[in-house]
């Protein structure tokens, strides 16, 4: 087990170092482009298009934004990274034994780590503003339903895009669709009541609805959200340990 | 399995399967129905090493010696059978194939330790170790993808041995960088060798076979052709792969049929030059010749022919005024007062017809060098007169 963790260690060093390899900015690029496409919505949103995106009128859009988008960021890099590991690290895959589906959960937790940079810049603004409160860190557990949950989806891809590998290419308009599909640039409540439902078919809106109860409304989400997101995050990682557990074996055959 | 055995492996096959399409395959998890092509690499093999024993394995390119090798280093799952093994398996099979460039190299060192399961503790104790054999100096501190390739195998080598393993997988390894290192590296497996683990040897050459391997096993089309003490096994698929040879040769240039099977019967097993390597001018050189012959009926007759390094013929020197050759034999050509100069030079030895039609078998010495004496420059004496 030991060991385990320290291979984890070793692939997320990896993966950070080859990330950041001759790149004078370092880990400010995390931040930077992010927060550029942040300001991208703010403007499009409430400047251009005047919307009032979201109810809570005592926190500036902005706030809004940046709460959610970090975490959105963390699923997103996730998912679509873990696709490619297999195929990224085919030599090894094919050389070395050692149990391979450390390298999507290293791939899955190197995205968090980039991503909670981003977290820490919020809850810095955030504060700085006067507007925090010491509930934020309920936050906790549902960061780690989530991660369950990319966890599993990035097995799950992983062990399949080696075999179907267009597969990749529509994961980034899936991803496109999560996105905006979820509550990140609006607030729930400005959904038609009619279609709000049908939000909920899209699992991040459990998490990021999760986010939003805790950091703005002050109130920890109901019952049925921890059960819902539980059951999401628990069945996914089953699903994804399963499947990629089936068809590992067959890497060697086609990579 | 026992506590003596090392590796058993019992009906072990691999199959592989050759997909037209990554997707088939999956098709094939899912539905089971079959989408592919099949190549057998090896069928049924049923074999025991025991602890502390040097198993060689040979065979023709394509014989399925990697495929083994793979499944016993565990980078490949046999397609049926069992594979049983008593303690840590290191391959030299891949060199190098964990490392990360972006790493440096002691970072690897940890990395690739981690890779086979060794926790950090155990390989802190160890690093020295691997960074005073590899002897690449302060260029260990530096990332990989800052070293020349030869200090990448260096790395790759001393870290592979350093895990310590009890059984040793070596895939033509030997020829690791320099002709320095190719020694130093030769000298460590042998050393893992008297320290009584277990290895397993593939090679192409049979003097190292012969030299390492306590039994070896000869290869063919995933069969086992062959079991048997080293000697015994390289010297039966010496002969094969020199019969294959003369009936390539034999189709080509349509000879009879008497004389390719006699090509293939008569061997020369070994030749030594003394002295050697350095050769004075004016030494006795002498060229010891092991003939084998299977056939001890076909009559031969043996050539030399004396080459520079830059394969200038010098001079051909047959045994024509010997009645022809029959059976072993050990014979040997001397050159009293070597009238060479300065210069590197070989011979070349032939097994011929008695005709000098033929060659039956040819065998190249090793380089030997004539150290420069006189101010004048040339490469051979001749008797000479001067008239003034």
């Amino acid at each position: 087990m030991i060991n385990w963790l320290n291979l984890v260690k070793y692939f997320l060093i990896k993966d950070i170092k080859t990330r950041y390899a001759g790149s004078g900015l370092g880990m400010l690029w995390t931040i930077m482009m992010p927060v550029f496409q942040i300001l991208l919505y703010w403007f499009v949103f409430s400047t251009v298009m005047r919307v009032r995106p979201h109810s809570n009128a005592q926190i500036p859009y902005v706030f809004f934004l940046l709460s959610t988008y970090f975490f959105w960021l963390a699923i997103s890099e996730g998912i679509s990274r873990s696709g490619m590991t297999i195929i990224e690290n085919a030599e090894i895959v094919k050389k070395v034994p050692f149990p391979i589906i450390i390298l999507p959960i290293s791939i899955t937790l190197s995205s968090y780590l980039q991503s909670m940079v981003g977290v820490i810049f919020f809850i810095l603004a955030f504060t700085f503003s006067g507007l925090s409160h010491l509930s934020m860190f309920m936050i906790v557990p549902v960061l780690i339903l989530q991660l369950l949950f990319s966890m599993g989806v990035g097995m799950l891809l992983a062990a399949i895009i080696p075999y179907m590998r267009d597969l990749q290419q529509i994961i980034g308009y899936v991803l496109q669709g999560m996105f905006f599909l979820s509550p990140i640039l609006y607030s729930l409540e400005t959904v038609p009541e009619n279609v709000r439902g049908l939000t909920y078919l899209n699992p991040v809106t459990l998490y990021i609805e999760s986010y939003h109860k805790i950091i703005f409304e002050r109130t920890l989400p109901g019952l049925g959200y921890w059960g819902a997101m539980a059951l999401c995050s628990g069945l996914f990682l089953f699903l994804g340990i399963k499947v990629f557990k089936k068809l590992n074996e067959g890497f060697a055959d086609i990579l | 399995m026992s506590e003596d055995i090392a590796i058993s492996m019992k009906d072990v096959s691999k199959v592989y399967r050759l997909y037209q399409k990554p997707i088939d395959r999956l098709k094939e998890i899912f539905f089971r129905t079959r989408c592919h092509n099949e190549f057998v690499a090896l069928d049924g093999l049923n074999i025991r090493v025991k602890k502390g024993e040097t198993l060689g394995i040979i065979g023709e390119n394509g014989a399925g010696k990697s495929t083994l090798l793979k499944i016993i280093a565990k980078t490949l799952k046999p397609t049926s059978g069992e594979v049983n093994m008593n303690g840590m398996v290191s391959s030299l099979l891949e060199l190098g194939s964990g490392f990360h460039p972006e790493f440096t190299g002691i970072d690897n060192i940890y990395f690739y330790g981690s890779l086979l399961g060794i926790p950090s503790s155990e390989m802190k104790r160890r690093v020295q170790e691997v960074v005073s054999f590899a002897e690449i100096g302060e260029h260990i501190n530096y990332p990989l993808k800052t070293y020349s390739s030869g200090m990448h195998v260096r790395l790759a080598f001393s870290v592979a041995m350093a895990v310590e393993p009890d059984i040793l997988v070596v895939d033509e390894a030997l020829s690791v960088g320099d002709l320095y290192f190719q020694k130093k590296s030769t000298d460590k497996i042998l050393s893992v060798k008297e320290k009584g683990k277990t290895i397993l040897f593939c090679s192409h050459s049979m003097y190292y076979v012969n030299r390492l391997c306590d039994r070896v096993i000869w290869l063919k089309n995933g069969l086992i052709a062959m079991e048997g003490s080293a000697h015994e096994v390289t010297q039966a698929y010496e002969t094969y792969q020199l019969k294959k040879e003369a009936a390539k040769s034999a189709e080509t240039l349509e000879r009879d049929e008497g004389t390719a099977s006699a090509a293939s019967s008569i061997v020369i097993r070994d030749v030594v030059l003394t002295p050697f390597p350095n050769v004075r001018s004016g030494d006795d050189l002498t060229v010891g010749m092991e003939i084998m012959s299977m056939d001890d009926s076909v009559p031969y007759r043996v050539a030399a022919v004396l080459f520079r390094i830059d394969e200038l013929r010098i001079i051909s020197i047959g045994t024509k005024d010997h009645d022809p050759l029959y059976g072993s034999r050990n014979i040997s050509l001397c050159f009293p007062a070597l009238q060479l100069k300065e210069g590197t030079f070989f011979l070349n030895i032939l097994i011929m017809d008695e005709q000098f039609v033929h060659v039956y078998n040819k065998k190249a010495t090793s380089y030997f060098t004539v150290p420069k004496e006189s101010i004048e420059p040339g490469f051979i004496n001749i008797p000479y007169r001067w008239t003034i």
